[in-house]
């Protein structure tokens, strides 16, 4: 398999597309390493499906370019196909074939036999995606759940090296999602996943590395530990009984607590303590309180940054600027 | 994933016919699995050769002078041929482009190692082939077979079958420039309704502004050229300006099929 020069899979440089003078997506520098599963966060109408369709080659780039395999996406957009597996965000197919017959037609376009082969393949790929029980019914009787699994059955008949999925887990139920990220767990060895999302959790429990998009704009690309790690703050949460303004005054004074928030309720004080130095409040926060006698510690917890905090984070910021 | 798929033949086409093939039995399946083409012939049989029947029976009963049954014949089967089939071809191809560009299955079948120029190709290929057959080549050859069959008699005359297939050739013609004209209309808009609409309309226009318009620019029009051709050469006509009608179709046909494919290729999914 072709690497871009940087060893990466997907490389896209100040890739840009323009409706009508309006920007979908604004000067984009993605870079996808191999063999991960890379998620494409966004909310609706940020940019993840005109991204796909660039890679794809549906569409043209109004300015930028992308390479995939280091092939370049506009000239060289056949041979990316061949080595690329795709599934639509609302996959649409012939309602009248069935399951076996759609995979079949699919597979016609990367393969010209044998016919056993070929059909060995359908069969190993549909029991893959839990749908092999349904093979011979017409597609329009599917459910969405149903579709969706087909939808990634057709996208892996032809073993691609990138597996390209636009919102794969959006239209199913709780069971159906995890299945689909039981599936893109185990293809990680064999190929790599770029897929687009906006489910945070799905992210959070299957993604290596994650790039966020607003408005068209990339906010962030980092693989997922460095992304959660976010600015280096840390928020702890207290909850005290009695008098706190005292221990307020003594944990505002440390050079490591950056801010207190005060939330007082009718017994109880609630404090949030946003710390620069993790090791330092860790050592010591806990100790500083317990010497006050005039409260009493009911809560105390390292609060950490989750996908879902450092995503509106970044949105909110961006949304700011 | 455990199948080796070092064991499968790879496909090889890298230039404006990869997924030719494959997509071409695709619509042919559309025709023949689903039993369409049998439904389309049933039809057109009922439509042309049904009314054609009622024709040719009752034909020798108000013939002018010099008129033949299989004469008085031939003009009401270029006329409904003709008609039916131009709004038929329109309606058969309206949603063979604009409908998979709406429900996203052209976007999916074009995320496959597929060229743009396979995809329309394929389907003017197969739609054209099968609205032939089953509009006007069989269709044809049964009135060619009632006229042939009319017991003899001095008011019955004559058909030759050359000049009846030369004739079909011109119908088979007209079928393939709205064919065209309805594909092209596909890459370039997003409605059914225009799509289907504006061929219907040059049907009309041709029957209106045909004997308006001076005959050399009405030979040259993309509405209404065949018909008269296709009446000659029935009757064997030999002039060879009788030719400009088809000459002007099949370049209008040829015009059109480039246009779309330049504008399919273009198309942003």
């Amino acid at each position: 398999m072709a690497l871009n020069s940087n060893g990466t899979i997907v490389e896209t440089a100040g890739l840009t597309k323009s409706y009508k003078g309006v920007n979908a997506l604004k000067g984009l520098d993605l870079n996808v390493p191999k063999h991960s599963i890379f998620g494409f966060l966004g909310s609706n109408g940020s940019g993840k499906t005109t991204t796909i369709k660039l890679l794809l080659g549906l569409t043209q780039p109004t300015e930028g370019s992308a390479s995939i395999f280091g092939l370049d996406s506009v000239d060289e957009s056949l041979e990316i196909r061949k080595k690329v597996g795709y599934l639509g965000q609302d996959p649409r197919f012939f309602d009248n074939m069935t399951a076996r017959e759609t995979m079949r037609f699919r597979a016609g376009f990367y393969y010209t036999g044998p016919s056993m082969a070929i059909e060995s393949r359908i069969s190993e790929v549909l029991d893959l995606v839990g749908i092999s029980d349904k093979s011979d019914r017409p597609v329009k009787g599917f459910s969405g759940g149903e579709r969706q699994r087909l939808g990634i059955g057709q996208a892996l008949i032809n073993s691609p090296d990138l597996l390209i999925l636009d919102e794969p887990a959006a239209a199913l139920d709780p069971m159906g999602r995890r299945d689909v990220l039981d599936v893109m767990r185990s293809l990680k060895s064999e190929t790599t996943i770029f897929y687009s999302t906006h489910i945070l959790d799905d992210v959070q429990r299957v993604s290596d590395s994650v790039a966020i998009l607003n408005h068209g704009n990339l906010l962030a690309q980092a693989p997922i530990e460095e992304l959660l790690g976010g600015s280096g703050k840390t928020i702890y949460t207290i909850v005290l009984k009695g008098d706190s303004s005292e221990i307020q005054l003594r944990v505002m004074s440390k050079e490591w607590v950056e801010s207190v928030d005060v939330s007082p309720s009718k017994e109880e004080t609630i404090l949030q303590v946003s710390v620069t130095d993790d090791k330092a409040a860790e050592a010591q926060l806990m100790r500083l309180i317990s010497t006050d006698e005039h409260v009493t510690v009911s809560e105390f917890k390292r609060q950490e940054m989750d996908l879902e905090e450092a995503f509106i984070n970044l949105v909110e910021q961006n949304d700011d600027n | 994933m455990t199948t080796n798929t070092q064991q499968l033949n790879r496909v090889n086409g890298q230039n404006w016919s990869a997924g030719l093939g494959n997509l071409s039995r695709m619509e042919v399946a559309k025709w023949v699995k689903s039993r369409q083409g049998l439904i389309h012939l049933g039809l057109w049989m009922l439509i042309i050769n049904g009314l054609m029947a009622i024709i040719i029976s009752t034909a020798g009963e108000e013939l002018e002078a010099g008129q033949t049954i299989v004469s008085a014949s031939i003009e009401p089967f270029i006329g409904i041929t003709s008609w039916f089939t131009a709004i038929g071809v329109s309606v058969v191809a309206m949603g063979a482009i604009v409908g998979e560009k709406r429900s996203g299955i052209a976007a999916w079948i074009l995320s496959a190692p597929v060229s743009r120029t396979s995809y329309f190709t394929s389907k003017f290929v197969v739609i054209g082939f099968f609205s032939v057959i089953t509009m006007v080549v069989i269709p044809g050859l049964i009135v060619f077979a009632e006229l042939s069959f009319i017991p003899s008699g001095a008011e019955v005359g004559e058909i030759s079958i050359l000049p009846w297939i030369a004739s079909v050739g011109a119908l088979a013609l007209n079928v393939v420039f709205y064919l065209s004209l309805t594909l092209f209309l596909g890459t370039v808009l997003s409605s059914r309704g225009a799509v289907v609409g504006i061929p219907i309309g040059f049907v009309f226009a041709g029957m209106f502004l045909g004997g308006v318009l001076p005959e050399g620019i009405a030979q040259l029009t993309p509405w209404a050229v065949v018909s008269p051709l296709a009446m000659e050469l029935a009757e064997g006509a030999k002039d060879v300006t009788s030719y400009v009608p088809a000459i002007s179709s099949a370049v209008w046909s040829v015009a059109l099929i480039g246009a779309s494919i330049w504008r399919f290729n273009r198309e942003e999914f």
